[in-house]
């Protein structure tokens, strides 16, 4: 008696529990049913393109927004410091985020050279073949030249500094901007380009050059090569030694700054875009490079950008440039800092 | 089989009870706090893409409408003209109509006219300096090669249109389909922020992205939670756009004319928080079911548990053997019966004993009497046969011989045997006929008939000396000279051929009286006063072999016959033994 009715509960649990199930079931099945889909923005691989950068947003905003119009390929932007987006190139060598490296001296570029695909543009007969690199691990894409500003008005027009080796003079002691070139790459650049073109042009030593400056510099050496324009817009120094880039770009909303082309002309050190070592976006990543040497994107550089083109066609009439040798500066660059390095020590 | 630890009354009802009321309340709860969710979040969704329609019509509406006024200052001939000519009377001209064009909008957009080589010609903004936007670059290169459309792109960081968002393009053509220049039109915050006004709740996140998901305007709050770069980078990177640890909720429309897509977000309706609310609520209703399961389980077996008890405590006490015990039946349910029919049941058990024993005593009683009446007749033999002795030594014959036949009588009466043969009846009967006669002097005479083949006829012990003595004591009663004849025969009856042995005993003496015959032939022989040995003699008769069998009398012409009829049993040897 006691069994049946326990056999009699039991059935009805055993139905009350596959009710349960179905109904649970069917929740689930319909609560999942209800999942949306995100096929719609799936993104293809090759729609998708990874740009290192060290630019500024100015420069490759612009390009990058105009190569995603005319291609369709979806550009994510990393920006940094040249070093820091070099050094993390180099860190994932086994296995790159990055596709393309987009600015950088052509210099570091080629200190670089190992984490770079070698590839030569299909336009390279149209550019300057100044810089251009032995290994094709970079494509040049944009020239920079050494300029030297000042403040017109606090100096005289018949003063001006229009030579290097005025520089070196006593009279512009304490009054010449300069950012650090450890902290620089463009015032290394600058100070490398001043000892090349006076070493060639007046014969004078390394040393000779690196005292008298140093001297004129009177242990006052700026953080950052933008305080250097600041400094001359302020009054503070009556020159600087600048990119052209930037000096342009102030003159823009200073009408007193004032540019200076030295009679024995400047360095105008590229630089350069580099396509990473088994990139997974190669294809697109040649897109990039390609594009970044095109005409409209080289003459912008120029209309909208202070820069000046590598292109060849763009460089007409031009007569300022000297060579900078990249094997010296590399050579050089250790005992130079080093000068600095002492300076700065002796003044602390 | 039985469970390994005891399962009492108390807690089966309140497993089961637990069974009926949680595991309802528990699933139906489950169940509606999940359709409701569902439920509500259906119609949360078909508001909020409502909602999304509407911001999707205002961006649209407005499009439409700041393209409708870059086609009509596009055509404008003033305006060609100003761009033409050098004459500032004709360029005043310009700028009058595009002041008029623009006059509602100038507060949200930004007007400007370019020449054909991206030179600023006119501007509702007021700038220093003339500005120069490339031709071949962005929206200039687009408006010049798609003179019929008009994009909206996102303003590239270079533009020093601060404020401007986003900039729509639209080619001034001359006569000759030619293009001469460029309306441009820049969409301020404010302008972006009037196009949407009105059209969202403020509870809602906006954010309208471009073709590659850059941002293009976003709400307060759409910034704060940096919603368009986050959408992006999920894009990019390959993931799900809508992830769950998301708080909110994303809708996404695309306006494909315009390029633009329209992230609407919003908060999730239910919240975790309110889940754990519903589901809390539920826990405390379990709690509390749980706990009047437990209280009615209590109450209940102790409603039913007592009585059961009770009677359990009291069955135990009759297993002991104490009949006296009750239970309380003041109940008027099932168990209130039970306990009513068990106090009958140990009523009448009590009464059946109580009975029983008083039978037994009186059983024993008699055994006792019976006993000790025992001890008599041996020794009353004995002392007959000294008497009989001793009267013979005397010479007193009659004596002797008196006690001589009582001595047989005697001897023959208490033998433990129940049967003995009819030779052994007869010679008892002749005992007492010898007694009766020396008692009554002769007044009586004595035959018998005995057949010898029925000498060894098994019959029961004392049936035919009842009968006779009957008929010496009441039939000779008054004559003086009466005669008392046994004749023994028998015949065979009926289809089984069966032995009947008759034993007739006649007299001559007065007959019976007509009610003390119609007694003796009736089977009550209960009334028989004064005829006792005929009512034992039919009784044992008829307890022996049936009722069919038994005595009969009847009264003859002079004085009265009785006879004993009974079935003559063919015992065997062993029988016999056994019997006698």
């Amino acid at each position: 008696m006691e069994t049946s009715i326990k056999n009699y509960f039991n059935r009805i649990f055993g139905q009350m529990l596959l009710i349960t199930c179905v109904v649970f079931a069917g929740l689930f099945l319909s609560a999942c049913g209800k999942k949306e889909e995100d096929g719609d923005f799936l993104l293809e691989e090759d729609d998708k393109l990874v740009v290192y950068t060290s630019h500024k947003e100015e420069i490759y905003g612009p390009i990058v927004r105009e190569f995603e119009d005319r291609t369709g390929i979806w550009v994510e932007v990393i920006a940094g410091g040249t070093n820091e987006m070099l050094d993390r190139i180099r860190q994932e060598k086994e296995n790159p985020a990055g596709d393309i490296m987009f600015g950088g001296g052509v210099d570091s570029l080629q200190v670089y050279a190992d984490c770079f695909e070698a590839y030569r543009s299909e336009k390279s007969d149209q550019l300057n073949d100044a810089y251009s690199s032995s290994t094709d691990s970079y494509t040049v894409f944009s020239r920079l030249p050494i300029v030297i500003c000042y403040n017109s008005k606090l100096v005289n027009d018949a003063s001006l500094p229009r030579s290097w080796v005025y520089i070196l003079n006593d009279y512009w002691k304490g009054k010449i901007a300069f950012a650090s070139p450890e902290n620089s790459g463009s015032s290394y650049t600058a100070i490398e380009s001043l000892i090349q073109i006076l070493s060639e042009d007046y014969g004078l030593t390394e040393d000779e050059i690196m005292n008298r400056f140093l001297d004129n510099l009177d242990n006052d050496l700026l953080e950052k090569s933008g305080a250097v324009l600041d400094r001359v817009i302020s009054g503070e120094k009556m020159i600087g030694i600048c990119l052209e880039e930037a000096a342009l770009k102030a003159m823009k909303t200073n009408p007193d700054l004032g540019i200076l082309y030295p009679q024995e002309g400047t360095t105008a050190l590229p630089d350069g875009t580099a396509i990473i070592k088994n990139a997974r976006h190669m294809d697109n990543a040649r897109l990039f490079l390609e594009f970044s040497v095109c005409e409209d994107v080289q003459k912008l550089l120029g209309d909208r950008m202070y820069r000046r083109s590598v292109r060849v066609e763009n460089a007409n009439g031009e007569n300022f440039e000297r060579f900078y040798d990249i094997d010296r500066s590399i050579a050089d660059r250790q005992r130079i800092l080093e000068r600095f390095n002492y300076i700065k020590k002796e003044t602390e | 089989m039985k469970s390994p630890f005891k399962k009492s009354f108390k807690t089966e009802l309140l497993i089961w009870f637990l069974v009926v009321s949680l595991v309802p309340m528990v699933l139906l709860g489950t169940f509606l706090i999940s359709m409701s969710r569902s439920q509500l979040k259906r119609e949360y969704e078909i508001k909020t893409l409502a909602e999304l329609e509407n911001v999707e019509t205002a961006i649209a509406g407005y499009c439409d409408e700041i393209h409708e006024l870059a086609n009509k200052i596009s055509k404008s001939p003033e305006i060609k003209k100003g761009i033409m000519s050098r004459d500032s009377w004709i360029k005043n001209k310009a700028y009058v109509e595009l002041y008029d064009l623009t006059n509602a909008y100038r507060s949200q957009i930004w007007f400007d006219i370019y020449d054909v080589s991206g030179k600023n010609v006119f501007s509702t903004t007021s700038r220093v300096g003339a500005e120069i936007l490339p031709s071949y670059w962005g929206i200039l290169k687009t408006a010049k090669s798609h003179p019929d459309q008009f994009e909206l792109k996102k303003v590239s960081q270079y533009s020093e249109n601060d404020g401007v968002r986003i900039e729509g393009a639209k080619a001034i053509l001359n006569d000759d389909e030619e293009c001469i220049g460029y309306v441009v039109l820049g969409l301020t915050d404010a302008g972006l922020k009037a196009m949407l006004e009105g059209s969202y709740d403020s509870g809602s996140c906006i954010a309208v992205l471009d073709e590659f998901w850059e941002e293009i305007y976003s709400t307060n709050e759409a910034k704060e939670r940096n919603l368009a770069q986050i959408l992006r980078e999920r894009r990019m990177n390959g993931e799900s756009i809508k992830q769950d640890s998301d708080e909110l909720v994303f809708y996404i429309s695309k306006l494909d004319d315009l390029k633009l897509y329209i992230v609407l977000g919003r908060e999730h309706l239910i919240t975790g928080e309110i889940t754990r609310t519903m589901y809390g609520v539920m826990s405390i209703m379990a709690v509390v079911s749980l706990g009047l399961c437990l209280l009615a389980a209590g109450i209940i077996t102790g409603f039913l548990l007592k009585p059961i008890k009770d009677m359990r405590n009291a069955m135990k006490v009759v297993r002991e053997g104490d009949l006296h015990v009750r239970v309380d039946n003041r109940r008027t349910d099932e168990l209130g019966e039970l306990a009513e029919s068990f106090n009958l049941m140990t009523g009448r058990l009590e009464a059946h004993i109580e009975t029983q024993i008083a039978q037994q005593k009186e059983l024993n009683e008699s055994n006792i009497a019976m006993m000790q009446a025992q001890l008599n007749p041996h020794f009353l033999y004995n002392t007959l046969d000294t008497i009989k002795w001793g009267a013979k030594e005397h010479g007193a014959d009659e004596l002797a011989s008196l006690v001589s036949n009582l001595a047989k009588l005697l001897r023959t009466s208490i033998s433990g045997n129940q049967f003995i043969t009819l030779k052994q009846e007869m010679e008892l009967v002749n005992n007492y006929i010898n007694i009766q006669n020396i008692r009554f002097k002769d007044g009586f005479t004595y035959d018998e008939e005995l057949p010898m083949e029925l000498e060894d006829v098994m019959v029961p012990k004392l049936i035919v000396q009842p009968i006779v003595e009957n008929a010496i004591i009441h039939g000779l009663s008054e004559s003086n000279r009466g005669h008392i004849f046994v004749n023994i025969w028998h015949e065979f009856t009926g289809v089984d051929s069966e032995e009947i042995l008759h034993i007739d005993v006649e007299d001559d003496g007065k007959g019976f009286d007509e009610d003390i015959l119609k007694a003796l032939n009736s089977s009550d022989k209960n009334e028989l006063k004064g005829h006792i040995g005929f009512k034992n003699a039919d009784t044992i008769i008829r307890l022996n072999y049936g009722e069919k069998y038994g005595i009969k009398a009847a009264n003859q012409e002079k004085g009265a016959i009785v006879s004993i009829i009974m079935p003559i049993l063919n015992y065997s040897d062993n029988q016999r033994e056994i019997l006698q």
